[in-house]
Protein backbone atom coordinates (compact mmCIF):
# COMPACT_ATOMS: atom_id res chain seq x y z
CA UNK A 1 0.00 0.00 0.00
CA UNK A 2 1.33 3.53 -1.12
CA UNK A 3 2.52 5.94 1.96
CA UNK A 4 0.16 8.56 0.91
CA UNK A 5 -2.94 6.21 0.95
CA UNK A 6 -1.86 4.94 4.53
CA UNK A 7 -1.18 8.73 5.93
CA UNK A 8 -4.20 10.48 4.21
CA UNK A 9 -6.51 7.62 5.29
CA UNK A 10 -5.76 7.53 8.72
CA UNK A 11 -9.31 6.95 10.26
CA UNK A 12 -10.78 10.42 12.16
CA UNK A 13 -11.73 8.52 15.62
CA UNK A 14 -8.42 7.35 16.18
CA UNK A 15 -7.15 11.68 15.74
CA UNK A 16 -10.41 12.31 18.16
CA UNK A 17 -8.89 9.39 20.29
CA UNK A 18 -4.82 10.85 20.19
CA UNK A 19 -6.50 14.49 21.12
CA UNK A 20 -8.59 13.00 24.12
CA UNK A 21 -5.60 11.36 25.54
CA UNK A 22 -2.93 13.76 24.83
CA UNK A 23 -5.40 16.01 26.95
CA UNK A 24 -6.31 13.78 29.64
CA UNK A 25 -2.61 11.78 30.54
CA UNK A 26 -1.10 14.84 31.15
CA UNK A 27 -3.86 16.24 33.06
CA UNK A 28 -3.66 12.79 35.35
CA UNK A 29 0.20 13.03 35.52
CA UNK A 30 1.39 16.74 35.55
CA UNK A 31 4.66 16.99 33.55
CA UNK A 32 5.24 20.87 34.99
CA UNK A 33 6.41 22.57 31.60
CA UNK A 34 6.88 26.34 32.21
CA UNK A 35 5.21 29.50 30.95
CA UNK A 36 7.22 32.61 30.24
CA UNK A 37 5.18 35.68 30.95
CA UNK A 38 4.17 38.42 28.15
CA UNK A 39 4.25 41.94 28.00
CA UNK A 40 -0.01 42.11 27.82
CA UNK A 41 -0.28 40.10 30.79
CA UNK A 42 2.81 41.45 32.85
CA UNK A 43 1.00 45.03 32.21
CA UNK A 44 -2.04 43.76 33.75
CA UNK A 45 -0.31 42.18 36.54
CA UNK A 46 1.37 45.31 37.36
CA UNK A 47 -1.20 47.18 36.66
CA UNK A 48 -3.24 45.76 39.31
CA UNK A 49 -0.29 45.73 41.51
CA UNK A 50 0.40 49.23 41.80
CA UNK A 51 -3.74 49.66 42.36
CA UNK A 52 -4.16 51.83 45.71
CA UNK A 53 -5.65 49.70 48.61
CA UNK A 54 -9.33 49.93 48.57
CA UNK A 55 -9.51 51.00 44.85
CA UNK A 56 -12.82 50.64 43.31
CA UNK A 57 -13.01 48.04 40.24
CA UNK A 58 -15.87 46.78 38.04
CA UNK A 59 -15.47 43.15 37.00
CA UNK A 60 -17.67 42.96 33.95
CA UNK A 61 -18.65 39.05 33.25
CA UNK A 62 -19.03 38.88 29.24
CA UNK A 63 -18.90 35.16 28.83
CA UNK A 64 -21.36 32.73 28.50
CA UNK A 65 -20.75 28.51 29.61
CA UNK A 66 -19.35 27.62 26.48
CA UNK A 67 -16.38 29.67 27.41
CA UNK A 68 -15.93 28.95 31.32
CA UNK A 69 -12.97 27.14 30.49
CA UNK A 70 -10.82 29.89 29.35
CA UNK A 71 -12.29 32.47 31.29
CA UNK A 72 -12.88 31.17 34.33
CA UNK A 73 -8.97 30.84 35.77
CA UNK A 74 -8.37 33.98 34.97
CA UNK A 75 -11.32 35.56 36.59
CA UNK A 76 -10.86 33.33 39.87
CA UNK A 77 -6.76 34.58 39.68
CA UNK A 78 -7.41 38.16 39.29
CA UNK A 79 -10.21 38.55 42.06
CA UNK A 80 -7.46 36.93 44.06
CA UNK A 81 -4.86 39.81 43.10
CA UNK A 82 -7.58 42.51 43.60
CA UNK A 83 -8.33 40.50 47.30
CA UNK A 84 -4.76 41.23 48.36
CA UNK A 85 -4.77 45.09 47.21
CA UNK A 86 -8.37 45.02 49.35
CA UNK A 87 -9.98 46.18 46.20
CA UNK A 88 -13.88 46.82 46.36
CA UNK A 89 -15.34 44.53 43.54
CA UNK A 90 -18.38 45.59 41.57
CA UNK A 91 -19.83 42.65 39.44
CA UNK A 92 -22.31 43.06 36.84
CA UNK A 93 -22.85 40.59 33.39
CA UNK A 94 -23.40 41.92 29.93
CA UNK A 95 -24.45 38.87 28.53
CA UNK A 96 -27.84 37.14 29.18
CA UNK A 97 -25.97 33.67 30.18
CA UNK A 98 -23.48 35.42 32.29
CA UNK A 99 -25.31 36.03 35.65
CA UNK A 100 -25.23 32.62 36.93
CA UNK A 101 -21.21 32.33 35.96
CA UNK A 102 -20.27 35.36 37.61
CA UNK A 103 -22.42 35.13 40.71
CA UNK A 104 -20.34 31.29 41.55
CA UNK A 105 -17.08 32.56 40.83
CA UNK A 106 -17.46 35.80 43.12
CA UNK A 107 -19.45 33.92 45.58
CA UNK A 108 -16.54 31.34 46.09
CA UNK A 109 -13.79 33.53 45.44
CA UNK A 110 -15.24 35.93 47.82
CA UNK A 111 -15.68 33.14 50.99
CA UNK A 112 -12.51 32.02 50.31
CA UNK A 113 -10.78 35.35 50.59
CA UNK A 114 -13.07 36.04 53.75
CA UNK A 115 -14.72 39.50 51.99
CA UNK A 116 -18.91 40.68 52.85
CA UNK A 117 -21.14 41.04 50.67
CA UNK A 118 -21.91 44.59 50.54
CA UNK A 119 -18.98 45.85 52.19
CA UNK A 120 -16.35 44.61 49.86
CA UNK A 121 -18.33 43.40 46.63
CA UNK A 122 -21.71 43.66 45.31
CA UNK A 123 -23.35 41.66 42.35
CA UNK A 124 -25.04 43.93 40.32
CA UNK A 125 -26.50 41.17 37.79
CA UNK A 126 -27.51 41.36 34.14
CA UNK A 127 -28.50 44.58 32.07
CA UNK A 128 -29.50 43.94 28.51
CA UNK A 129 -28.22 46.09 26.18
CA UNK A 130 -24.81 46.53 26.66
CA UNK A 131 -22.87 49.55 24.99
CA UNK A 132 -25.59 51.43 26.25
CA UNK A 133 -24.77 50.91 29.87
CA UNK A 134 -21.34 50.84 29.38
CA UNK A 135 -22.47 54.89 28.25
CA UNK A 136 -24.87 55.31 31.22
CA UNK A 137 -22.15 54.42 33.85
CA UNK A 138 -19.95 57.25 32.50
CA UNK A 139 -23.15 59.52 33.86
CA UNK A 140 -24.38 57.31 36.64
CA UNK A 141 -24.26 53.85 37.56
CA UNK A 142 -27.13 53.99 39.14
CA UNK A 143 -29.06 54.82 36.26
CA UNK A 144 -28.50 51.55 35.07
CA UNK A 145 -28.27 49.21 38.01
CA UNK A 146 -30.83 51.09 40.60
CA UNK A 147 -30.36 47.59 42.33
CA UNK A 148 -28.10 44.82 42.81
CA UNK A 149 -28.99 41.12 41.42
CA UNK A 150 -31.40 40.54 44.55
CA UNK A 151 -33.20 43.69 44.66
CA UNK A 152 -31.73 45.65 47.30
CA UNK A 153 -31.06 49.24 46.36
CA UNK A 154 -27.55 50.19 45.76
CA UNK A 155 -27.81 53.12 48.24
CA UNK A 156 -27.83 50.54 51.16
CA UNK A 157 -24.32 48.65 50.00
CA UNK A 158 -21.65 50.44 52.14
CA UNK A 159 -19.15 48.95 49.15
CA UNK A 160 -21.04 51.42 46.84
CA UNK A 161 -20.30 54.71 48.93
CA UNK A 162 -18.68 57.69 46.59
CA UNK A 163 -19.18 55.25 43.74
CA UNK A 164 -21.07 57.49 41.18
CA UNK A 165 -19.42 56.57 37.53
CA UNK A 166 -16.06 56.29 35.77
CA UNK A 167 -14.56 58.49 37.72
CA UNK A 168 -14.67 56.98 40.90
CA UNK A 169 -13.21 53.44 39.09
CA UNK A 170 -10.12 52.48 39.03
CA UNK A 171 -10.14 49.87 36.56
CA UNK A 172 -12.79 48.06 34.68
CA UNK A 173 -12.34 44.54 33.57
CA UNK A 174 -14.04 42.77 31.11
CA UNK A 175 -13.47 38.92 30.68
CA UNK A 176 -15.51 37.72 27.50
CA UNK A 177 -15.85 35.79 24.64
CA UNK A 178 -17.10 37.96 22.31
CA UNK A 179 -16.36 41.76 20.93
CA UNK A 180 -17.40 43.21 24.35
CA UNK A 181 -13.40 44.32 25.42
CA UNK A 182 -13.47 46.35 22.41
CA UNK A 183 -16.62 48.04 23.04
CA UNK A 184 -15.53 48.79 26.96
CA UNK A 185 -12.09 50.30 25.44
CA UNK A 186 -14.57 52.42 23.17
CA UNK A 187 -16.74 54.02 25.53
CA UNK A 188 -15.28 53.44 28.82
CA UNK A 189 -11.77 54.34 28.17
CA UNK A 190 -11.96 56.44 24.81
CA UNK A 191 -14.69 58.89 26.10
CA UNK A 192 -14.74 58.79 29.64
CA UNK A 193 -11.21 58.04 30.37
CA UNK A 194 -11.17 55.04 32.69
CA UNK A 195 -8.40 51.97 32.75
CA UNK A 196 -9.63 49.16 30.86
CA UNK A 197 -7.80 45.37 31.50
CA UNK A 198 -9.07 42.21 29.62
CA UNK A 199 -9.22 39.24 30.12
CA UNK A 200 -10.14 37.14 26.57
CA UNK A 201 -10.71 33.96 25.32
CA UNK A 202 -7.66 32.87 23.08
CA UNK A 203 -9.91 33.24 19.75
CA UNK A 204 -10.09 36.69 20.54
CA UNK A 205 -7.11 37.11 21.85
CA UNK A 206 -5.71 38.39 18.87
CA UNK A 207 -7.92 41.26 18.22
CA UNK A 208 -6.45 42.79 21.37
CA UNK A 209 -2.98 43.17 20.47
CA UNK A 210 -3.76 47.00 18.73
CA UNK A 211 -5.75 48.35 21.52
CA UNK A 212 -3.17 47.32 23.49
CA UNK A 213 -0.63 48.90 21.18
CA UNK A 214 -2.48 52.03 21.39
CA UNK A 215 -3.09 52.43 25.02
CA UNK A 216 -6.83 51.59 24.85
CA UNK A 217 -6.61 48.74 27.28
CA UNK A 218 -3.60 48.51 29.80
CA UNK A 219 -2.82 44.83 28.82
CA UNK A 220 -5.04 41.41 28.31
CA UNK A 221 -4.98 38.05 29.42
CA UNK A 222 -5.29 35.74 26.40
CA UNK A 223 -6.76 32.11 26.82
CA UNK A 224 -5.93 30.04 29.33
CA UNK A 225 -2.30 30.66 28.51
CA UNK A 226 -3.16 34.35 29.78
CA UNK A 227 -4.35 32.83 33.09
CA UNK A 228 -1.65 30.56 33.52
CA UNK A 229 0.18 33.69 33.08
CA UNK A 230 -1.06 35.64 35.80
CA UNK A 231 -1.09 32.39 37.83
CA UNK A 232 2.77 32.01 37.70
CA UNK A 233 2.81 35.90 38.73
CA UNK A 234 1.10 35.42 41.41
CA UNK A 235 2.73 32.74 42.75
CA UNK A 236 -0.68 30.89 42.95
CA UNK A 237 -1.11 27.71 40.60
CA UNK A 238 -4.93 27.40 39.91
CA UNK A 239 -6.65 26.01 36.93
CA UNK A 240 -4.74 27.80 34.43
CA UNK A 241 -1.27 26.44 35.19
CA UNK A 242 -2.72 22.48 35.44
CA UNK A 243 -4.18 23.14 32.19
CA UNK A 244 -1.18 23.91 30.34
CA UNK A 245 0.45 20.52 30.40
CA UNK A 246 -2.26 19.24 28.69
CA UNK A 247 -2.66 22.80 25.97
CA UNK A 248 0.97 22.00 25.12
CA UNK A 249 0.66 18.34 24.56
CA UNK A 250 -2.07 18.70 22.84
CA UNK A 251 -0.66 21.37 20.35
CA UNK A 252 2.33 18.74 20.01
CA UNK A 253 0.23 16.41 18.66
CA UNK A 254 -2.28 18.36 16.39
CA UNK A 255 1.23 20.01 14.73
CA UNK A 256 2.32 15.68 14.46
CA UNK A 257 -0.73 15.62 12.93
CA UNK A 258 -0.59 18.39 10.14
CA UNK A 259 3.08 17.09 9.57
CA UNK A 260 1.93 13.70 9.02
CA UNK A 261 -1.34 15.03 6.64
CA UNK A 262 1.62 17.13 4.74
CA UNK A 263 3.78 14.43 3.73
CA UNK A 264 0.99 11.95 3.20
CA UNK A 265 0.13 15.50 0.57
CA UNK A 266 3.01 15.60 -1.23
CA UNK A 267 3.83 11.98 -1.45
CA UNK A 268 0.52 11.86 -3.18
CA UNK A 269 1.56 14.33 -5.60
CA UNK A 270 4.60 13.22 -6.62
CA UNK A 271 2.97 9.82 -7.04
CA UNK A 272 0.05 11.17 -9.39
CA UNK B 1 -27.13 15.08 47.28
CA UNK B 2 -28.15 18.23 44.80
CA UNK B 3 -24.38 18.91 43.68
CA UNK B 4 -23.55 15.37 43.04
CA UNK B 5 -26.98 14.80 41.07
CA UNK B 6 -26.06 17.73 39.06
CA UNK B 7 -22.39 16.55 38.11
CA UNK B 8 -23.58 13.39 37.16
CA UNK B 9 -26.25 14.90 35.07
CA UNK B 10 -23.92 17.08 33.65
CA UNK B 11 -20.88 13.98 32.60
CA UNK B 12 -24.01 12.18 31.49
CA UNK B 13 -24.82 15.09 29.02
CA UNK B 14 -21.17 15.81 28.25
CA UNK B 15 -20.38 12.19 27.20
CA UNK B 16 -23.76 11.97 24.87
CA UNK B 17 -22.69 14.75 23.18
CA UNK B 18 -19.32 13.52 22.70
CA UNK B 19 -20.43 10.46 21.31
CA UNK B 20 -21.14 12.03 18.73
CA UNK B 21 -17.55 12.10 17.57
CA UNK B 22 -18.15 8.44 16.58
CA UNK B 23 -21.40 8.27 14.81
CA UNK B 24 -24.48 10.72 15.25
CA UNK B 25 -26.94 8.29 17.52
CA UNK B 26 -29.95 9.12 19.94
CA UNK B 27 -28.49 9.97 23.15
CA UNK B 28 -26.35 12.71 21.31
CA UNK B 29 -29.68 13.92 19.62
CA UNK B 30 -31.60 14.02 23.21
CA UNK B 31 -28.35 16.06 24.65
CA UNK B 32 -28.78 18.40 21.66
CA UNK B 33 -32.40 18.65 21.88
CA UNK B 34 -32.02 19.57 25.76
CA UNK B 35 -29.76 22.44 25.44
CA UNK B 36 -32.06 24.03 22.36
CA UNK B 37 -35.04 23.93 24.71
CA UNK B 38 -33.07 24.49 28.01
CA UNK B 39 -31.41 27.71 26.33
CA UNK B 40 -34.73 28.87 25.02
CA UNK B 41 -36.91 29.15 28.24
CA UNK B 42 -33.63 30.63 30.00
CA UNK B 43 -32.98 33.27 27.52
CA UNK B 44 -36.84 34.18 27.36
CA UNK B 45 -37.26 34.35 31.12
CA UNK B 46 -34.00 36.02 31.10
CA UNK B 47 -34.90 38.63 28.70
CA UNK B 48 -38.37 39.17 30.05
CA UNK B 49 -37.25 39.64 33.75
CA UNK B 50 -34.40 41.84 33.01
CA UNK B 51 -35.87 43.88 30.27
CA UNK B 52 -39.31 44.27 30.31
CA UNK B 53 -39.81 43.81 33.90
CA UNK B 54 -36.43 45.88 35.70
CA UNK B 55 -36.92 48.43 32.91
CA UNK B 56 -40.12 49.01 31.70
CA UNK B 57 -42.57 47.54 34.47
CA UNK B 58 -40.53 48.86 37.52
CA UNK B 59 -40.33 52.29 36.75
CA UNK B 60 -43.50 52.69 34.69
CA UNK B 61 -45.88 51.13 36.89
CA UNK B 62 -44.01 50.60 40.36
CA UNK B 63 -42.48 53.96 40.06
CA UNK B 64 -44.96 55.85 38.00
CA UNK B 65 -42.30 57.17 35.31
CA UNK B 66 -44.84 58.05 32.59
CA UNK B 67 -41.81 58.69 29.92
CA UNK B 68 -42.09 55.09 29.93
CA UNK B 69 -45.00 54.70 28.34
CA UNK B 70 -42.90 56.27 24.87
CA UNK B 71 -40.67 53.11 25.34
CA UNK B 72 -43.65 50.91 25.55
CA UNK B 73 -45.59 51.70 22.92
CA UNK B 74 -42.57 52.16 20.98
CA UNK B 75 -41.53 48.32 21.79
CA UNK B 76 -45.03 47.22 21.26
CA UNK B 77 -45.05 48.69 17.66
CA UNK B 78 -42.34 45.59 16.64
CA UNK B 79 -45.10 42.84 16.87
CA UNK B 80 -46.82 45.00 14.21
CA UNK B 81 -44.73 43.26 12.03
CA UNK B 82 -47.02 40.60 12.89
CA UNK B 83 -49.86 41.71 11.23
CA UNK B 84 -49.21 42.37 8.03
CA UNK B 85 -51.29 45.59 7.09
CA UNK B 86 -49.81 47.28 10.07
CA UNK B 87 -46.32 46.21 9.53
CA UNK B 88 -45.17 49.50 8.53
CA UNK B 89 -45.56 50.62 11.54
CA UNK B 90 -42.70 48.39 12.94
CA UNK B 91 -40.44 50.73 10.60
CA UNK B 92 -40.81 53.91 13.72
CA UNK B 93 -39.07 51.36 16.19
CA UNK B 94 -36.58 50.56 13.80
CA UNK B 95 -35.81 53.88 12.76
CA UNK B 96 -35.48 55.34 16.49
CA UNK B 97 -33.13 52.69 17.19
CA UNK B 98 -31.28 52.59 13.87
CA UNK B 99 -30.92 56.57 14.81
CA UNK B 100 -29.80 55.64 18.63
CA UNK B 101 -27.30 53.22 17.60
CA UNK B 102 -25.50 55.17 14.79
CA UNK B 103 -25.56 58.39 16.78
CA UNK B 104 -23.56 56.84 19.05
CA UNK B 105 -21.31 54.19 17.98
CA UNK B 106 -20.20 55.80 14.67
CA UNK B 107 -18.16 58.54 15.84
CA UNK B 108 -16.86 57.14 18.60
CA UNK B 109 -16.26 53.74 16.99
CA UNK B 110 -14.52 56.11 14.49
CA UNK B 111 -12.42 57.14 16.95
CA UNK B 112 -11.49 54.11 18.54
CA UNK B 113 -11.19 51.62 15.87
CA UNK B 114 -9.93 54.05 12.89
CA UNK B 115 -8.23 57.12 14.11
CA UNK B 116 -6.06 55.55 17.48
CA UNK B 117 -4.88 52.59 15.26
CA UNK B 118 -3.66 54.40 12.67
CA UNK B 119 -1.71 57.24 14.99
CA UNK B 120 -0.05 54.10 16.75
CA UNK B 121 0.83 52.62 13.03
CA UNK B 122 2.20 55.84 12.39
CA UNK B 123 5.66 55.63 14.20
CA UNK B 124 8.91 56.97 13.35
CA UNK B 125 10.51 53.90 11.42
CA UNK B 126 14.20 54.50 12.47
CA UNK B 127 13.60 56.76 15.64
CA UNK B 128 13.12 53.69 17.98
CA UNK B 129 14.98 52.97 21.04
CA UNK B 130 16.40 49.95 19.93
CA UNK B 131 17.29 48.07 16.83
CA UNK B 132 14.72 45.01 17.72
CA UNK B 133 11.81 48.09 18.06
CA UNK B 134 13.38 49.54 14.73
CA UNK B 135 12.90 46.20 13.05
CA UNK B 136 9.44 46.09 14.66
CA UNK B 137 8.53 49.40 13.52
CA UNK B 138 9.62 48.59 10.23
CA UNK B 139 7.77 45.32 9.64
CA UNK B 140 4.74 47.19 11.14
CA UNK B 141 5.27 49.56 8.28
CA UNK B 142 5.50 47.44 5.25
CA UNK B 143 2.37 45.32 6.50
CA UNK B 144 0.05 47.87 7.23
CA UNK B 145 1.06 49.84 3.52
CA UNK B 146 1.27 46.75 1.77
CA UNK B 147 -1.54 44.74 2.54
CA UNK B 148 -3.80 48.54 2.69
CA UNK B 149 -2.51 48.43 -1.15
CA UNK B 150 -4.06 44.69 -1.59
CA UNK B 151 -7.32 45.92 -1.02
CA UNK B 152 -6.82 48.31 -3.71
CA UNK B 153 -9.34 47.31 -6.31
CA UNK B 154 -8.92 50.61 -8.66
CA UNK B 155 -5.74 49.76 -10.33
CA UNK B 156 -4.60 45.93 -12.11
CA UNK B 157 -2.24 44.55 -9.43
CA UNK B 158 1.38 44.69 -11.87
CA UNK B 159 4.65 45.71 -11.14
CA UNK B 160 5.02 47.47 -8.13
CA UNK B 161 1.53 47.79 -6.84
CA UNK B 162 1.46 43.41 -7.61
CA UNK B 163 4.38 43.36 -5.76
CA UNK B 164 3.53 45.09 -2.71
CA UNK B 165 0.01 43.39 -2.76
CA UNK B 166 1.96 39.89 -2.90
CA UNK B 167 3.85 40.93 0.29
CA UNK B 168 0.20 41.89 1.31
CA UNK B 169 -1.04 38.21 0.92
CA UNK B 170 2.02 37.08 3.14
CA UNK B 171 1.02 39.64 5.75
CA UNK B 172 -2.56 38.33 5.67
CA UNK B 173 -1.52 34.56 5.69
CA UNK B 174 0.46 35.33 8.75
CA UNK B 175 -1.96 36.49 10.18
CA UNK B 176 -4.55 34.00 9.55
CA UNK B 177 -2.06 31.72 10.64
CA UNK B 178 -1.80 33.37 14.05
CA UNK B 179 -5.70 33.66 14.19
CA UNK B 180 -5.69 29.91 13.31
CA UNK B 181 -3.04 29.02 16.23
CA UNK B 182 -5.54 30.91 18.69
CA UNK B 183 -8.70 29.15 17.58
CA UNK B 184 -7.04 25.79 18.01
CA UNK B 185 -5.73 27.28 21.48
CA UNK B 186 -8.98 28.46 22.10
CA UNK B 187 -11.37 24.75 21.75
CA UNK B 188 -8.61 22.97 22.95
CA UNK B 189 -9.14 24.72 26.57
CA UNK B 190 -12.65 24.00 25.94
CA UNK B 191 -11.95 20.30 25.58
CA UNK B 192 -9.60 20.54 28.64
CA UNK B 193 -12.60 21.86 30.27
CA UNK B 194 -14.34 19.42 30.04
CA UNK B 195 -11.42 16.55 30.88
CA UNK B 196 -10.94 18.54 33.97
CA UNK B 197 -15.03 18.08 34.73
CA UNK B 198 -15.00 14.07 34.12
CA UNK B 199 -12.04 13.13 35.62
CA UNK B 200 -12.23 15.43 38.37
CA UNK B 201 -15.55 16.12 39.46
CA UNK B 202 -17.30 13.44 38.36
CA UNK B 203 -14.53 10.52 38.61
CA UNK B 204 -12.19 12.46 41.10
CA UNK B 205 -9.14 11.27 39.93
CA UNK B 206 -7.64 14.56 39.83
Amino acid sequence: MKLSKILLGIDRRYIFIGVALSIALPLLMPIGFGTSVTRQVQDVYDFVENLEDGSTVIMSFDYEPSTMAELDPMARSMLKHLFRKNARILGMALLAGAPGIAENVLREETELAGREYGEDWVFLGYVPAPTAAMLRIGEDISMVYPTDQYGTPLTEFPVMKGVKNYRNIDLVISYSSTAMPQFWAQYAHDRYGAPVAVGATAVEAIRMYPYHDSGQIVGFLGGLKGAAEYESLMGEPGEGIKGMDAQTIAHLFMVLMIIIGNIGHFAERRGS
Amino acid sequence: MTETLGIWVAAILTLAIFSFLWKDNPLFRLAEHLLVGISAGYYLVQYAYSAIYKKLYVPLIDQGNLLFIGCAILGLLVFTRLIPKRSWLSRYPIAFYVAAGAGYSIPSGLQARVVKQMQISMINIFGQDTLWANISALVLFIGVVSVLIYFFFSAEHKGVLGFFSRIGIIFLMVGFGASFGYTVMSRITLLIGRLQFILGNWLGFL
